[in-house]
């Protein structure tokens, strides 16, 4: 199955190389560098704070954690962790290393923030996640950033 | 042109070395699945936040994706072992993409330049040493398939390289610098660990080992393939590699890159006394 003839070698190797290449220089477009083999790109941290938007005002859910009445007027207990497991995004109220770089971290942070509004069906109150994110790329001071999940349907 | 493609295309050679390399790919196979496995324990990823790169549709099930690890842990022994290697390692190699395109939070560097050596390597007779069963095939056997296993070690080091040469943190020092300034909060700030990272957390000392490592990378791309250059390329990369395996979490790239060297080793005797000549010679005499 594996052993190529003359002809096949030349068109497999072809195609590796012009992939591999393709995937390299795509790297670059992307805000998360996959397969561009990119080592080290940064060395920059955040500190995600997380807060969600009850009756028109922010409230921060500290630690991640958080309590809100369901439809029925049952007071529930919500924890972002119950959703986000990767070690940097699930580090609340803390700053830590920005694998990979900033960009891919902050695309990781929105799609996290829309994926846990997306998960708590149970939160009659809560309009929407919001995170703000202070950065700090390369050791050039803290920047401070706001992300927001899309809006969700209460009661 | 046509004649170095012709040349890589039907080379033949002495086939014994990958099957070292195929077991130590196969090791770094076994702790991957390893690590899936114990990560399963804790939890089936796509229970909680993932991102694939594939539909949603085609990320597997908790069954379906335990069953792919117990898969890829099988396929792992049969490649160290020698049995039906080469399968396996394509196997391995494909099975591998698969997951990563399921969860591009899970995607590491390191990871997918394992899967593409256990594709590339699948294609070499890499199963005619190092095996449990009968030898089988001539020691002699085609080679091109390990040669654009070692252009694949010249292309990450390319684009590693590149990536830094072209950004303006990288080559002023300042993204090494903070590494080291973040480092060094880590540690408790006495012993000779400490004040080694404190003699380098200076711009000069971290501007200068910045080009260092560029230039490394950079020269090793093209290093590692002309005769006049492997031994030191081959000597400068395992420093290279072991210093960054010494100061950081790479989960097995050392290793890995490591054991795909083995493919530049040829049995070119005059590198080798060269090499032998550089540590006996003795000062010369004016």
């Amino acid at each position: 199955m594996v052993d190529l003839g003359p002809r096949a070698r030349v068109a497999f190797a072809a195609c590796w190389i012009v992939g591999q290449a393709t995937l390299v220089l795509a790297a670059a477009t992307r805000a998360d560098p996959v397969f561009g083999f990119r080592m080290f790109p940064e060395a920059s941290t955040l500190e995600i704070h997380l807060s969600r938007e009850v009756g028109g005002r922010m409230v921060p859910a500290v630690g991640g954690e958080w309590s809100a009445r369901d439809a029925e007027g049952q007071l529930r207990h919500f924890s972002w962790h119950d959703r986000v497991r990767d070690p940097v995004l699930s580090s609340i109220d803390a700053r830590v290393f920005a694998s990979y770089g900033v960009d891919a971290q902050l695309a990781r942070l929105q799609r996290a923030l829309d994926d846990v509004a997306d998960h708590v069906p149970e939160d009659g109150e809560t309009v929407r996640l919001q995170a703000d994110v202070l950065v700090n790329t390369n050791g050039r001071g803290a920047v401070a950033r706001t992300l927001e999940s899309h809006a969700r349907p209460v009661r | 042109m046509l004649l170095l493609l012709r040349r890589w295309r039907d080379e033949q050679g002495d086939v014994t070395v990958l099957g070292a390399v195929r077991v130590a790919l196969g090791v770094l196979l076994l702790a991957n699945a390893l690590r899936a496995a114990a990560e399963l324990r804790l939890g089936y990823f796509g229970d909680a936040f993932h991102w694939p790169l594939l539909p949603e549709a085609l990320v597997p099930s908790r069954q379906v994706y335990s069953a792919l690890v117990l898969g890829q842990l099988v396929l792992a022994v049969l490649v160290v072992v020698g049995v039906r290697a080469r399968d396996a390692l394509l196997a391995s190699a494909l099975l591998g993409t698969y997951v990563l395109l399921c969860d591009r939070l899970e995607y590491h560097h390191n990871r997918w330049a394992l899967f593409c050596y256990a594709g590339l390597l699948a294609f070499a007779p890499c199963d005619r040493s190092f095996h449990l069963t009968r030898s089988r095939g001539s020691r002699v056997g085609p080679l091109w398939a390990a040669r654009l296993a070692q252009l694949q070690v010249s292309l990450i080091y390319l684009a590693s390289g590149g990536a830094k040469l072209l950004d303006p943190d990288w080559r002023s020092g300042r993204v090494l610098l903070e590494r080291f300034h973040l480092y060094a909060q880590t540690l408790d700030g006495s012993g000779i660990h400490a004040w080694l990272v404190a003699q380098v957390s200076r711009p000069d000392v971290a501007a200068l080992l910045a080009a260092l490592a560029i230039g490394t990378e950079l020269f090793l791309a093209v290093g590692l393939w002309s005769r006049r250059t492997r031994v030191f390329a081959l000597g400068w990369g395992i420093l290279f590699h072991l210093a960054i395996e010494a100061t950081s979490h790479v989960e097995g790239f050392t290793w890995l890159t490591l054991a795909v060297y083995a493919l530049f080793l040829t049995p070119d005797m005059r590198a080798w006394k060269f090499l032998a000549a550089t540590f006996t010679r003795s000062p010369k005499a004016n």
